[in-house]
């Protein structure tokens, strides 16, 4: 083990390339439940400061990856490293370095959000008051710091739950869906505690399935389908190659032919009642003149940029035509592949 | 100046724990006015008898116990074949399987701790809660049948005992049904590292140690009767004999710690591996 603690042989390694240490990665990790693969040689590297986004589908094998990474349930084989200390096996060490919760963040009912600050922060070692008193602030909880918890909304127990996750001052923190069943103002609040968070110097590791909410906090993200990573990178490669608009017209099915021949065939796509084509701002005014040409009337020509997350996200792990899954075994870069039009 | 800080033990974060839930005071208070009723219940047959011996009740027997010192024995007797039980065995189910119900268990185990040491401090938590629970029944029994008949020596089988030495035996006694009663607490905390069900955990436990008891009853079985530790539950009678037999306390003090340390060991080795997905 290296002398520093903080600084693990892979992070070493990746320090001396140039690259930001690494706070969390997962070597050859494989969780079998019976017959089922939920975690297949899964392999991915969180650099410090990252506010890292884990995607994929319900199903795809995230909580379960987080359960793994946190040492709640054993790997079938592979392992996690949490600043070099590995996990399973050094657990404890592990733990101190990490912060977080997994599913709902759970607490004790009877107990107020100060007493449940204090029980569980004392499983790290000794609490301050004062530092309790900081968390609080920091979730916007302290006028309730002293109500029972059972009293609690759901978005303040997923607030707590943050709180708990940074009494300690760890170097990672694991949120898994923390904006989950939150209003949008929930939603907000939390990510821009995500964002204060990792102003602080925290690597954030966030589960879920909502990218836009990935694409507004994130800066690397991974998708992974079936246990297995399909793709992993910065999120701002997380769109399409070059930029595209969304076109409603009077007659779709003919503006598309025209757009087609002026663009070629992969170029167009469909995205519900909208014609997406793969074509710089440039463009527009040509595309425009030829649709009109040709006699179709054009009711809207918008951006489209905020489209490939979501249009990538879906094309990667939803059920091709046979009604199953495309095979997720092959990671990829980052780039887009539209549905074509039929 | 330095900062306020907590660091609680994990005995004092699982009574913590135990103490913020309401089922801990309902449950303990249920078992505490049994003695009350069980002094009540003799006073009012000795009342009701007084000048009456046509009703063929053992008036000599009712005068011979109207003494507060049997309350605390007599609560024992009864309470110690099903009531102590019932209560080890869900005060241990609850201890894993209860923190799974609610999810606790996966906030408390991503923390840096060592699962033994939270399974061995949940055991000592429930074993202290129901020896607390067991001597608040003995006091209430005390309090209960000095407010009704007064303290007198006790007449014990083949001797008396001073006040004093009667209170040595009543603790000696309950003592012994709580070292009994901790075989239920490992039995229960087995099945709470099995399942997520803390009811379920607490209602295997019961069945298996009334049925087992219950089976041991036929002559077939008799053989297997020194091997079970529920049979030896009632050694605790031969203190309150003179000369004291110490055979059957000692071969019960052996069961009770065969049965308190096997499925205990069983619980941590299932526990330490134990995938949490609750």
């Amino acid at each position: 083990m290296s002398a520093d603690p903080s600084v693990s042989s892979t992070s070493t390694a990746a320090a001396s390339a140039g690259v930001r240490p690494v706070v969390l990665a997962t070597r050859g990790l494989t969780k079998e439940f019976g017959a089922l693969r939920a975690v297949d040689d899964l392999d991915m590297e969180v650099y410090k400061g990252d506010v890292f986004g884990f995607l994929g589908p319900n199903g795809a094998g995230k909580t379960t990856v987080i359960r793994l990474v946190l040492g709640l349930i054993f790997p079938t084989s592979g392992h996690a490293e949490i600043l070099g200390e590995r996990v399973p096996g050094d657990h404890r060490q592990a733990a101190r370095h990490v912060g977080g919760f997994v599913d709902d963040p759970t607490f004790y009912l009877g107990m107020s959000a100060r007493r449940n600050l204090r029980l569980l922060g004392s499983m790290s070692g000794p609490v301050a008051e004062e530092r309790i008193d900081e968390v609080l602030e920091i979730v916007g909880l302290s006028e309730r710091a002293d109500s029972k918890v059972k009293g609690f909304s759901h978005g303040m127990k997923q607030r707590l739950g943050i709180a708990q996750a940074l009494l300690h001052k760890p170097a990672l923190i694991v949120l898994d869906e923390p904006t989950s069943g939150l209003d949008p103002r929930g939603m907000k609040d939390v990510r821009e505690l995500v964002r204060d968070v990792s102003a602080t110097g925290t690597t954030v590791f966030l589960s879920s399935h909502l990218l836009h909410e990935v694409d507004q906090v994130c800066n690397r993200a991974v998708i992974i389908d079936r246990g297995k990573v399909v793709v992993e990178g910065p999120v701002s490669q997380l769109r399409p190659t070059g930029s595209a608009v969304k076109i409603l017209t009077g007659d779709q099915g003919k503006a598309a032919e025209t757009l087609r021949a002026l663009f070629g065939a992969g170029s167009v796509s469909v995205d519900e009642e909208f014609l997406v084509v793969n074509a710089d701002e440039e463009a527009v005014p040509e595309l425009v003149r030829r649709l009109v040409a040709d006699g179709v009337a054009v009711r809207a020509v918008v951006p489209a940029a905020e489209q490939g997350l979501e249009d990538f996200f879906l094309q990667l792990t939803e059920p091709d035509d046979g009604g199953t899954r495309a095979p997720a075994g092959k990671r990829r870069r980052f780039g887009l592949g539209r549905r074509r039009v039929s | 100046m330095s900062a306020k800080t907590s660091h609680l033990g994990p005995l004092r974060r699982e009574a913590a724990k135990l103490r913020a839930l309401k089922r801990t005071y309902w449950g303990a208070a249920g078992l505490l006015i049994i003695p009350f009723f069980i002094a009540l219940g003799i006073y009012l047959s000795s009342h009701s008898n007084a000048g009456d011996n046509q009703s063929g009740d053992p008036t000599f027997l009712i005068k011979t116990f109207m003494n507060g010192l049997y309350v605390p024995p007599a609560a024992l007797a009864i309470m110690s074949v099903f009531l102590f039980p019932l209560a080890a065995a869900m005060v241990g189910g609850f201890m894993i399987a209860g923190e799974a119900e609610a999810g606790t268990l996966r906030t408390m185990l991503v923390r840096p701790v060592r699962r033994g040491a939270v399974l061995l401090s949940k055991w000592a938590t429930a074993v202290i809660y129901l020896g607390i629970v067991m001597l608040l029944v003995a006091l209430v029994g005390l309090i209960a049948g000095w407010a009704f008949f007064g303290i007198k020596p006790m007449l014990l089988l083949g001797g008396e005992a001073g006040v004093w030495h009667a209170l040595l035996l009543i603790v000696l006694a309950y003592l012994f049904v709580l070292a009994c009663m901790t075989c239920v607490i490992s039995i229960a905390l087995l099945f709470s590292t099995l399942t997520d069900s803390s009811l379920v955990a607490a209602v295997v436990t019961i069945s298996i140690t009334l049925v087992v008891q219950i089976v041991l009853q036929f002559s077939y079985f008799k053989g297997l009767r020194p091997y079970w530790f529920m049979n030896h539950f009632d050694g605790w009678y031969k203190l309150f004999q003179r000369p004291v037999d110490m055979k059957p306390i000692r071969d019960g003090l052996i069961a009770f710690a065969v049965y308190s340390a096997v499925p205990t060991a069983l619980a941590y080795l299932r526990f330490r591996r134990k995938d949490i997905t609750s």
